[in-house]
């Protein structure tokens, strides 16, 4: 781009740069020291045609530079005087050293410009430049690629000195946050195609970032643009609703209860019984339980979930993996703090009627088929009665929603299906359609008929289970469990005594214990391809243990890594 | 008494394998047992640290979410 304004060369440009004969300055005034630019500065500051003299590839000696601005004009513009600041500034940072200046962050954060700039440096370290690129060989023996740029540049342009001399220090002081790079900047080809002077720095300038900007940017645009389209499905409400029954610990998906959600509302707020029914219930001390136990039940049906596709939950559920846990109902009429948990019976109950009054009892052995989990260690057998009187006080509340079916086994097994709730954060789970569980349960010849059995308060004992594979085990011997617990305890200080019901309790946690240990043995065993449970995998699971205990603080002196 | 079993060796070897549906090789019911002591320890201490004094059914009850949550592999 030929400047018509601009004079050819003035004669004094080999003055301005006597180290490099062959580059060619415009400025004579910064030859002189102490001369100052100023008196034709009015037009100095000019962005339009000579707005290329502010490449950074223009470059002036430094030492020039240094006496070349003392006093500003008193005449200058306001831009003017700004552009002196900043070439003041400027020139305080070239006067400090060259490795202890700070160097722009800016840079190396947007661009791989520097990375690009070492690896140039040490690939070609004496590269010389190919004669097609932008460089002329001049500029090339010059040994700075920008100062080759800005000498054949200003060839061309040599309008006014002035103009040029502010913004050569402008440009100096541009040029200032890269002069570090541009020395070893290797050039082989990145100057597109402009051999003669005067587009060259121009595109030296405006071409050279840009492939970085772009290229940095690519990434930014793409995620950017992902993000802003995952987040509207993020806000869908189809979504936020299941996402919602999920945090309630997968509430349900009964149509039976989504009815009830039409019909009141606040059922969500009615899962947590407000603070009097708490205390009513259960008392200050246990308030903080359910929350406990709902950690906990998140956890189990997280593993249910995973476990779900082997089958053991679809066979005898027949139903997918995502039912429900709780069996929650509102009665019809009552506020929303008022809620029950149906029992498996319940649910039978409420599909077939008859067949229920005769039945009323069947929750143990319902249970017991339904139990993959062997959780419900009250309805396995005639046990969970133990634990009745203890239970009756929890009854009040679940007295009123038994409505259907109000004698005395129900409201006990209600009771201690609704503790067990609390306590395990899942019921065995009815199937959502009783005539199939039903049928199930007569197929595997657990159906019981006998309500008297209920009646009797029998000891604890070990009982058959089944497991979620179907494979039926008994737990561990109580007087076993006991005796140990009696051993802890002693050692806590406490005394001897375990009584029946934290036996039942510690029984029914040694249970959920060895589960969950199942649980993790086998994928262990599995990820390793073995169908044994071998040592290893107990002992990479009770490295797991580790990291848990390194901040428990009695086990503060455990500094295994983890 | 030096005829008493510790713990029954295949009740707890039946009891991991059918949770696990997988064989269980030999001697890792011991450590199982070992696990086991090991968790009723920790829920010992934890209920002691929450301030309960003895072994009731609540105290059970509320050591038992946490302390098994500590032992997930």
């Amino acid at each position: 781009m030929a400047d018509p304004n601009n004079p050819p060369p003035s004669p004094s440009r080999p003055a301005r740069t006597p180290s490099k004969p062959s580059s060619s300055s415009q400025i004579p005034v910064r030859t002189t020291p102490g001369l100052s630019v100023v008196p034709a500065l009015p037009r100095a500051y000019t962005p339009g045609p000579n707005a290329r003299a502010y490449t950074p590839g223009a470059r002036t000696p430094r030492g020039l530079l240094l006496s070349a601005h003392n006093t500003p004009n008193p005449n200058a513009t306001p831009h003017v005087r700004a552009a002196y600041r900043a070439i003041d500034s400027r020139r305080a940072a070239i006067l400090t050293p060259h490795h202890a200046r700070r160097r722009s962050l800016r840079e190396a954060r947007e661009t791989p410009r520097n990375f690009l700039l070492q690896l140039g440096k040490v690939l070609a370290p004496k590269s010389e430049r190919i004669p097609s690129s932008s460089s002329s060989p001049a500029s090339a023996l010059s040994g700075s690629a920008a100062a080759g740029g800005r000498q054949e540049q200003e060839e061309g342009d040599t309008s006014e000195e002035l103009t040029f001399d502010i913004s050569t220090r402008s440009r100096y002081g541009d040029e200032d946050e890269e002069e570090e790079e541009l020395p070893k900047r290797p050039r082989l080809s990145l100057g597109l195609g402009a051999g003669d002077g005067e587009g060259d720095d121009w595109e030296d300038d405006d071409e050279l970032p840009q492939p970085h900007r772009s290229a940095g940017l690519e990434d930014l645009t793409e995620n950017f643009t992902v993000q802003s389209i995952e987040l509207p499905r993020r806000v869908d409400p189809e979504k936020d609703q299941q996402r919602m029954r999920d945090s309630m610990g997968r509430l349900s998906d009964f149509p039976q209860l989504q009815q009830q959600q039409q019909q009141s509302d606040g059922i969500d707020s009615g899962f947590f019984p407000p603070a009097a029914i708490d205390e009513d219930d259960f008392g200050n001390a246990e308030d903080r339980i359910p929350d406990e136990f709902s950690r906990l039940d998140s956890d189990e049906t997280r593993r249910r979930e995973t476990i779900g596709g082997e089958g053991g939950m679809g066979l005898l559920l027949g139903a997918g993996g995502r039912d429900s846990d709780f069996h929650i109902e509102v009665p019809v009429g009552m506020d929303e703090s008022t809620f029950m948990i149906a029992s498996p019976t319940r649910q039978f109950e409420m599909g077939q009627a008859a067949e229920a009054a005769a039945t009323s009892g069947q929750g143990g052995g319902f249970a017991e088929l339904m139990d993959q989990r062997s959780d419900s260690y009250d309805n396995n057998d005639d046990d969970g009665n133990d634990v009745g009187p203890a239970y009756d006080d929890y009854d009040n509340d679940n007295g009123m929603g038994m409505d259907l079916d109000n004698n005395q086994d129900d409201q006990v097994q209600a009771g201690s299906d609704e503790e067990m709730t609390r306590l395990s954060g899942y019921t065995p789970t009815a199937a959502r359609v009783s005539l199939s569980a039903s049928a199930a349960r007569e197929k595997l010849g657990l159906f019981r008929e006998e309500d008297g059995e209920r009646g009797g308060f029998s000891k604890i004992k070990a009982t058959k289970k089944i497991s979620k594979h179907g494979i039926e085990y008994t737990s561990l011997p109580p007087a076993m469990v006991k005796r140990l617990a009696q051993t802890f305890a002693k050692t806590s200080g406490a005394k001897g005594n375990i009584s029946p019901e934290a036996l039942k309790a510690i029984m029914q946690a040694s249970d959920w214990f060895f589960e969950q240990l199942g649980d993790d043995l086998s994928a262990y065993a599995k990820h390793a391809h073995r169908k044994t449970i071998d040592m290893s995998d107990m002992l990479t699971l009770m490295k797991r243990y580790v990291w848990c205990f390194c901040f428990d603080p009695w086990v503060s002196d455990c500094l295994y890594p983890v | 008494m030096p005829g008493q079993k510790a713990y029954p060796r295949a009740t707890v070897k039946k009891i991991v394998k059918a949770h696990a549906n997988c064989n269980v090789s030999k001697n890792v019911d011991v450590m199982i047992y070992l696990d086991y002591v090991f968790l009723m320890k920790e829920a010992t201490i934890e209920a002691k640290q929450g301030g309960e004094r003895g072994i009731t059914g609540r105290s059970v009850k509320k050591v038992t979410a946490d302390t098994l949550a500590k032992f997930k592999g």
